[in-house]
């Protein structure tokens, strides 16, 4: 019993991790930390981000016609989680990105490291690990910074028509600040989940507009021995300011940014010290890059180590 | 949704068409070419404020368009480098148009190069 509760009371920041910014802004990272394991202190994990967009590009004379993309971000990720002392924890995230468009006849492929990412948490609320307390909390919050490791060489035409960025790295140090609240009873909780990106104008002048990601979750645990299995289901919702172009004049990019709104469903799965993660998103209401891009769908998938 | 995008400074700067500049270095007014030569689209357009792109287009005595190309770069400075393979096989009075997109409400200006395509 003890070792069930312990699961479920350090299940409290999630594996998603959603790159919002694929979507809205994918490139300044945003990183939900969501429902994540508590029953041991540390892990590292290796997760693939899945993001697809259709795109409508006007030219900028009337005699052409319209054309049409299809973009698809895959993201392969490292990161992991190192607990120091009993509240303060510490996460990293290291991408690779392999970004794929097809534009009538032609594509292209974008592909290298990207941003990596360092967040630093408090646990601000825990309820004590007490059979008295039949609804348990945990609140945690915190910052970071992200590093642009990443290649960025400018802002290509499809960023300046709304698309997220396409390149592996944004070429800014951008700061996330993230506020994680989990409650249980018995073997029923909810995760909710807020993360925002304040962007800082990279060396060629552009900034990402700030993200907002927000996301509830409802859960549900079950375990038998050493096995456990947490289903969830919620919404999330991204925001995404717009861009600037050059942010010293103040050239905003009002093509670009936006919000996507998504239901969400997926499954964890811990087995000893592995665990496993599945999520799919899909958007049931938006609007981005001036109604020129559509969120598609959304799959992660993941599997952690804890020690 | 709107109000929070609303909220983000921009610059705000008084339109001023006049303003722009668009210098076409080729091709040159009158210049000939001839049938398979390429004829070099190059220049420079500048303005104090933002410019959202630029289309060149060359059309023929009739206004077909024989070549269009854009530019879709947000700058105060935009180099244009554009060419095409003349394919008119007879004499023709040819006109390079170089337009650049100010804005996204429509605001355009446009210069006009004449040239010609010698058999």
């Amino acid at each position: 019993m003890k070792y069930i509760i312990a699961c479920v009371m350090l299940l409290s920041c999630s594996i998603m991790q959603s790159k919002a910014c694929d979507v809205c802004g994918a490139s300044s990272g945003n990183q939900n930390l969501g429902l994540l394991p508590q029953m041991y202190r540390h892990f590292v994990g290796v997760q693939y981000q899945y993001n697809e967009f259709s795109s409508r590009h006007v030219p900028l004379s009337e005699t052409r016609p319209v054309w049409y993309g299809r973009e698809h971000y895959q993201t392969v990720q490292l990161w992991g989680r190192y607990c120091i002392g009993k509240r303060w924890q510490l996460f990293g995230f290291l991408p690779y990105r392999y970004n794929t468009g097809s534009y009538n006849s032609s594509g292209m492929t974008i592909k290298g490291i990207g941003d990596a990412t360092a967040i630093v948490n408090y646990t601000l609320l825990q309820t004590a690990d007490s059979s008295d307390n039949i609804l348990r909390h945990r609140l945690q919050g915190g910052a970071g910074i992200k590093i642009p490791l990443g290649s960025h060489s400018g802002v290509s035409q499809a960023e300046r028509e709304g698309l997220p960025n396409m390149q592996p790295g944004t070429g800014s140090w951008d700061v996330p600040v993230n506020i994680n609240y989990t409650a249980r009873y018995r073997n029923s909780g909810l995760n909710a989940d807020l993360a925002y990106v304040m962007t800082t104008p990279n060396i060629l002048e552009y900034k990402y507009g700030n993200r907002l990601n927000m996301q509830v979750s409802l859960f549900y645990w079950l375990q038998r021995n050493k096995f456990s299995i947490l289903p969830q289901a919620g919404i999330r919702f991204e925001y995404a300011l717009h861009d600037y172009d050059n942010y010293q004049r103040k050239w905003l990019n009002e093509q670009t940014g936006g919000y996507i709104t998504s239901a969400v469903a997926g499954v964890q799965m811990y087995y000893g010290k592995t665990g496993l993660q599945l999520q799919y998103s899909r958007p049931i209401a938006q609007y981005f890059g001036s109604g020129n891009i559509t969120a598609l769908q959304k799959i992660d998938a993941g599997i952690i180590l804890l020690f | 949704m709107a109000g929070l995008l609303s909220c983000q400074k921009k610059e705000e700067v008084p339109l001023q068409p006049d303003e722009v500049k668009i210098v076409v270095t080729t091709p040159q007014e009158g210049q000939k070419y001839k049938w398979g030569d390429t004829v070099y689209i190059q220049g420079n357009i500048s303005y104090t404020g933002q410019l959202h792109g630029y289309i060149a287009r060359i059309t023929d005595e009739q206004g077909a368009i024989l070549y269009e190309g854009e530019g879709h770069t947000h700058g105060s400075n935009l180099p244009v480098n554009e060419q095409w393979v003349n394919a008119v096989n007879k004499a023709s009075q040819l006109r390079l148009e170089l337009t650049t997109v100010i804005d996204h409400n429509e605001n355009k200006k446009t210069v006009n190069v004449a040239f010609s395509s010698q058999p």
